[in-house]
């Protein structure tokens, strides 16, 4: 692990984050930038892309799903869960905490 | 042809709730029909294998009660989907039989028709044989044998049902399992209004006041279709719409934002416009829906086994240093005295799952820190066995190792700690999805069983 933490991560870029189901098999992360610039600054820099998603979440970028939505200012972020919302074995039944990872993605 | 204005009430989820004087404002403004939305899969399969709906009686009662006594007074159709929950055929009788109750309460008299969405897992073998059975990505894998595992399977309904319920006059629609928008795109596409359009106003609707602000618990949204755009307004005085509000439901636990899939439509929403309508009401415009050939949804569940739980709680620091290894460490005593009570082989069957909360019970294998720190651990420990006798045998196995676990720095002295005196706790049989498949079907009604009444 590096001694320098980046200073700036996508938590610090977001103003809100939803995270939840999109039906039992798919959790699907909102990230909500505060202003446009934000907005267009995080997309400008590509941090989030397939790839890093896919290495936090143990997946193969092509399983990764990537939305930038402009109206309301968010990336939509969409990944399988690892098992059926609510099969033995689940830990988040709803999936309403499974972004945290993304929040320690650097931001330059 | 111009169809003119339609509107109509969401009141977002049928038994949490909604302002009675939301639900008043909304009917002053003048409204063609008030939908309720009642279904969800969040809380996993067991609703739908057979447990209980998510709220009481009570709550339920209440909603419907107010709902019901608010349309007869409009007299404008009420529409409910997804019947307490799963929509599965139960969840229809449980309505339909509260909703009896309530009209001999209030004197209400109305026609009732109820729509069942069960389906026989057959069906779906005979159409997986004839290739019209398509996964929907993320799928798990779904073949004959696994269709007829499920206890229960019911297909997702359009609007098709709805439509032809009001067709033969109903009131009241007690809809079995059916897509949060079918409920309020059935009678704006029987009058003509643009599909495109219509869909995507039923996207935003299907929460009520999910897509205003704040976000506080949910309440009666205002719904007006026109030709070219629809006006979404909250009826609480303290809630408001803004074009980013509006906009961030187009995101709401939908994987793709910008296609959304319907029984026989796909609608486009990449180039939808969200504007100011007032300070407090938005405009959107821009959706374009393209007919598809005719598919409905499967949601099936099948027995995953019987599963028991224990809980228990670590403060010596000895184990809280070493927990990785203290754990690992227990399991040859649990496979050694499984096999003696139960024999070769059983442990095998079950499925143990130990969560040590503080390390990584949340995120499972995608927690990203992976040193634990703390001075204090929770473990949350089930077993998932293929009868209940076996999951009986074996969690208590379990719990005993658990429970007389050696520390690692006393030698073997103390024991854990737990909060309650039954220390595990009986779940019972549990279940998960095992489909997530689109089906084709002959004629949109095909599917589905409609069954009407007057009441009263």
């Amino acid at each position: 692990m590096s001694a320098d933490p980046p200073t700036r991560t996508l938590q610090d870029a977001l103003a809100s984050v939803r995270s939840k189901n999109a039906g039992p098999f798919t959790v699907t992360f909102d990230l909500f930038f505060s202003d446009r610039e934000t907005f267009l600054d995080v997309i400008e820099q590509q941090v989030l892309t397939k790839e890093v998603v896919g290495a936090l979440y143990g997946l193969e970028p092509d399983r990764v799903r990537i939305f930038e939505f402009e109206p309301a200012l968010a990336i939509k972020v969409s990944v399988p869960r690892l098992v059926p919302g609510g099969s033995p074995g689940d830990s988040d039944v709803a999936g309403g905490q499974q972004f945290v990872p993304l929040l320690d993605i650097p931001l330059r | 042809m111009d169809p003119g204005t339609l509107s109509y009430l969401s009141i977002g989820s049928l038994g949490t709730g909604f302002g009675e004087e939301s639900l008043e404002r909304g009917l002053a403004l003048g409204i063609d029909f008030i939908g309720a939305d009642a279904g969800s899969v969040d809380g996993g399969p067991q609703a739908l294998a057979g447990g209980p709906p998510a709220w009481s009686d009570a709550a339920y009662r209440r909603d419907l009660s107010l709902l019901l006594r608010a349309s007869r007074r409009a007299g404008v159709p009420l529409l409910v989907g997804s019947c307490a929950l799963s929509g599965r055929d139960w969840g229809v009788d449980y309505f339909a039989d509260m909703a009896r109750s309530i009209a001999e309460e209030f004197d209400l008299h109305f026609s009732m028709t109820r729509i069942y969405s069960e389906i026989e897992p057959e069906l779906v073998v005979e159409r997986l044989a004839a290739g019209r059975v398509h996964a929907i990505d993320p799928a798990p894998p779904y073949d004959a044998e696994r269709a007829r595992r499920s206890s229960r399977i019911v297909a997702v309904m359009g609007v098709e049902p709805f439509q032809r319920a009001l067709d033969e006059g109903a009131d009241l629609v007690l809809a079995g399992r059916a897509t949060d928008t079918a409920i309020f795109a059935a009678i704006p596409l029987a009058r003509g209004f643009d599909p495109g359009l219509t869909w995507h106003a039923g996207k935003i609707a299907e929460c009520g006041t999910g897509s205003a602000e704040p976000r506080r618990r949910l309440d009666v949204l205002h719904v007006q279709l026109e030709k070219e755009s629809f006006v979404v307004q909250p009826l609480a005085d303290d809630l408001r719409c803004t074009p980013f509000s509006v906009a961030a439901h187009q995101l709401h636990e939908v994987a793709d934002p910008f296609t959304l899939v319907e029984p026989g439509w796909t609608t486009d929403m990449r180039n939808v416009r969200y504007e100011a309508a007032s300070d407090r009401s938005v405009r959107v415009s821009g959706s374009v829906a393209v007919p598809t050939t005719y598919t409905v949804k499967l949601e099936g569940v099948e027995s995953a086994g019987f599963q028991r739980m224990f809980m228990l709680s670590v403060r010596d620091p000895t184990i809280v240093a070493a927990i990785d290894t203290w754990v690992s460490g227990i399991q040859s005593d649990i496979a050694i005295r499984c096999r003696e009570v139960l024999g070769e082989g059983a442990l095998e069957q079950c499925e143990v799952h130990t969560r040590v909360y503080g390390r990584d019970g949340t995120m499972g294998p995608r927690e990203p820190i992976t040193r634990f720190e703390g001075h204090e651990a929770f473990l949350l420990v089930d077993v998932v066995a293929p009868d209940q006798a076996t999951c009986e045998s074996a969690s208590s196995v379990i719990w005993y190792a658990f429970m007389h676990a050696k520390s690692p720095g006393w030698r073997g002295g103390t024991t854990v700690a737990w909060p309650f005196t039954r220390a595990i706790h009986d779940i019972g049989e549990v279940f998960r999805f095992n489909v997530h498949h689109a089906m084709e079907v002959d004629d949109p009604l095909e599917t589905f069983r409609l069954e009407s009444e007057k009441v009263r």
